[in-house]
């Protein structure tokens, strides 16, 4: 029995855009509103299987994060310092306690970007394309920080495909519907392009060349934004040229440089650095008759990232939450008393258990209140 | 095109010190956001939208922190971009420029040197200087004249002083030909090449002046007399400047004045 055909959306970060509604107000033809039935048959429609969604809803999501990413994560982090790989650590340690926070945010940010586009549920999305990519260990989409699944993920993602009839359908000339395309051995058809606003994509290296008609049209909104094909070079000329188009791109410059060609869609996408805040404190003093409870989990790792990144590996603390709040690095003390608070015992009565010094462990326990990670009971 | 582009003086720190026809020009712009397209540096921003609420100044600061982009090479830029957007794409251009856009300000040199080039013409809008904030501490009778120039000149490049006449060496904070400013804690190693140059001229007691602002919110003029062999012992802060009296000139230019009065 033969299947529908089906057409494949190239893995990347677009919302659905939904075909428009016919027209079905207008020109009914009433001298025919009885007549007979058309003749129709039946034809195969196709299925179009979206990667980009599919992806999406297999790996941005809190279970992803809080499970197989942040385990993938650990392990690389290991690897990567072991080999003396102290950026790629910071990044991924950085990555690693940040799967806490997008595992509460990020279920929410897919469901919202799916209906539309929504600058904060970009933002999200952004930081967890990147968490997922290094988790993962995979290249970008052409046009952005979005994860590009390895070739056994896709084939894994489609199954058996048939080049007689199921095509990759292309919407942008920098969505990857060719590389998609070679991978699984089909062929290219043009689609419906992406409604974007209007912008440009060009070679990187034609950037100093193109500077005054670019700018020009950004500053008379004809452009909304320009992408590049890969990375300006690292030449003056380039870098003041790029300094033209952000002083008259604005936002929708700054958002397709962080989001790539989805940053058209939501231009005022705030950075990850502003999705997240403090995670909310109690006032007063603690004693040894307090009784806390954590309010977050905590792990001690090898260093905060920028520390790691100056060549300092030591073992230091994470409070890490389950919220929109980013991690805390505190001395590994804080750690083991955090862990220690099961709201019930007293801060005296833990004191005493741990054998630690008189004091000592309500002076900890003061501040992990003041950053939210212990509550009172 | 139909374009044009305008330079505006904005004083040296405080709204009061705007011209009345800096603040026209900023408000006509404020309203009339499509006709007109502004540009300045942060601090320009900030003192522009305090007069002209809603004013949107597009950020220049990216030039100063360019990877391998000195600061010639930016102003050349920048005039060359504010030009073409005027000239060329026919916009309303407003360049805001803290202080007096004739003094010390090296782009704006570069853009009515290429104004000039393309036969195109700039308006001027002329702000207050910074000079006049700093001789508020001082007493110059303008008997002897006044010799005005960048502390990094007399230090570095081998300017020689005449000391009949009184100077004024600004910029103590500078580092670099270019007009980077360093931080108040590196401020010695200038003023001991200061001290070294002046001492050929003049004697090791002659007194000298530390004039500076105190800085957001009040910008009032501050000052530090001091013998000139003593004259790098402490650090001044970035935007400091030098009163050098004149050997044998009047005593009255000698002197600290005091605080003045702000309404």
């Amino acid at each position: 029995m033969s299947r529908r055909p089906r057409h494949f959306l190239p893995p990347g970060p677009f919302p659905p855009q939904d075909p428009p509604e016919p027209d079905t107000e207008c020109d009914v033809d009433v001298g025919n509103f009885d007549g007979p039935e058309p003749e129709t048959e039946m034809v195969a429609l196709a299925e179009e299987v979206d990667l980009g969604a599919v992806f999406r809803d297999r790996l941005f999501t809190g279970h992803h994060l809080d499970g197989p990413a942040r385990r993938a994560l650990q392990s690389r982090l290991g690897q990567a310092l072991n080999a003396g790989q102290l950026e790629l650590g910071a990044d991924l340690l950085s990555a690693w306690a940040d799967t806490w926070s997008l595992s509460a945010m990020v279920d929410d940010a897919n469901d919202a970007w799916s209906e539309a586009p929504d600058g904060p549920a970009l933002g999200v999305l952004v930081r967890a394309a990147e968490v997922v990519r290094l988790a993962l260990g995979w290249e970008t989409t052409p046009d952005g920080p979005w994860p590009w699944p390895d070739e056994a993920s896709i084939r894994q993602a489609v199954g058996a495909v048939d080049p007689s009839q199921d095509v990759v359908i292309k919407r942008h000339p920098a969505d990857g519907a060719e590389r998609l395309a070679g991978v699984l051995g089909l062929s290219v058809v043009e689609g419906t392009p992406l409604e974007l606003p209007a912008h440009r994509v060009i070679d990187p290296a034609l950037l100093p060349s193109l500077r005054a008609e670019l700018g020009a049209a950004l500053a008379d909104g004809s452009l909304a934004a320009v992408a590049f094909t890969g990375t300006p070079d690292a030449t003056p000329a380039a870098a003041l040229a790029l300094g033209e188009l952000y002083l008259e791109g604005g936002r929708a410059q700054e958002a397709v440089a962080s989001c790539g060609l989805a940053g058209l869609l939501a231009p005022e996408v705030p950075g990850w650095s502003t999705l997240r805040s403090a995670a909310p404190s109690e006032d007063g003093a603690v004693d040894a008759n307090t009784v806390l409870d954590a309010a977050c989990e905590g792990a001690l790792v090898p260093g905060p990232p920028g520390r790691i990144r100056r060549g300092q590996v030591d073992t230091v603390g994470a409070l890490l939450w389950v919220g929109p709040h980013p991690p805390v690095w505190v001395a590994p003390v804080a750690v083991h008393v955090l862990r220690a608070l099961d709201g019930q015992r007293s801060l005296g009565v833990l004191e005493a258990a741990m054998q630690a010094p008189p004091g000592a462990l309500v002076e900890v326990a003061q501040e992990l209140v003041r950053v939210g990670a212990a509550l009172r009971v | 095109m139909s374009g044009s582009l305008t330079i505006v003086g904005l004083g040296p720190a405080r709204p009061d010190n705007l011209t009345w026809e800096a603040v026209k020009a900023l408000q006509a712009a404020a309203a009339d956001p499509h006709g007109w397209r502004a540009y300045g540096l942060a601090h320009a921003r900030d003192l522009a939208t305090e007069v002209a609420p809603g004013l949107h100044v597009r950020s220049l600061d990216y030039l100063y922190s360019l990877p391998g982009v000195d600061r010639p090479v930016a102003y050349a830029d920048l005039a060359e971009m504010l030009t073409r957007r005027a000239f060329s794409d026919g916009h309303h251009v407003l360049y805001l420029v803290a202080g007096s856009p004739l003094f010390y300000n090296d782009a704006v040199l570069a853009i009515r040197r290429r104004c000039a080039a393309l036969k195109a013409p700039v308006r001027l809008v002329h702000g207050m200087s910074f000079v006049d904030l700093v001789l508020d501490r001082v007493y110059w009778t303008g008997h002897g004249g006044l010799q005005l120039w960048s502390a990094w000149n007399v230090a570095h490049d081998g300017v020689d002083l005449d000391p009949r006449a009184p100077a004024l060496l600004v910029q103590l904070g500078e580092f670099g030909r270019a007009g980077d400013a360093l931080d108040e804690d590196r401020s010695p190693q200038m003023l001991g090449r200061l001290r070294d140059r002046l001492t050929t001229v003049y004697p090791p007691d002659h007194p000298v002046i530390v004039l500076f602002s105190s800085g957001p919110p009040d910008y009032s003029s501050d000052g530090r007399r001091l013998p000139l062999s003593q004259l790098a012992e402490v650090p001044v802060p970035v935007y400091s400047n030098l009163w050098v009296p004149a050997i044998d000139g009047p005593a009255l230019e000698a002197d600290l004045a005091p605080a003045g009065v702000r309404a």
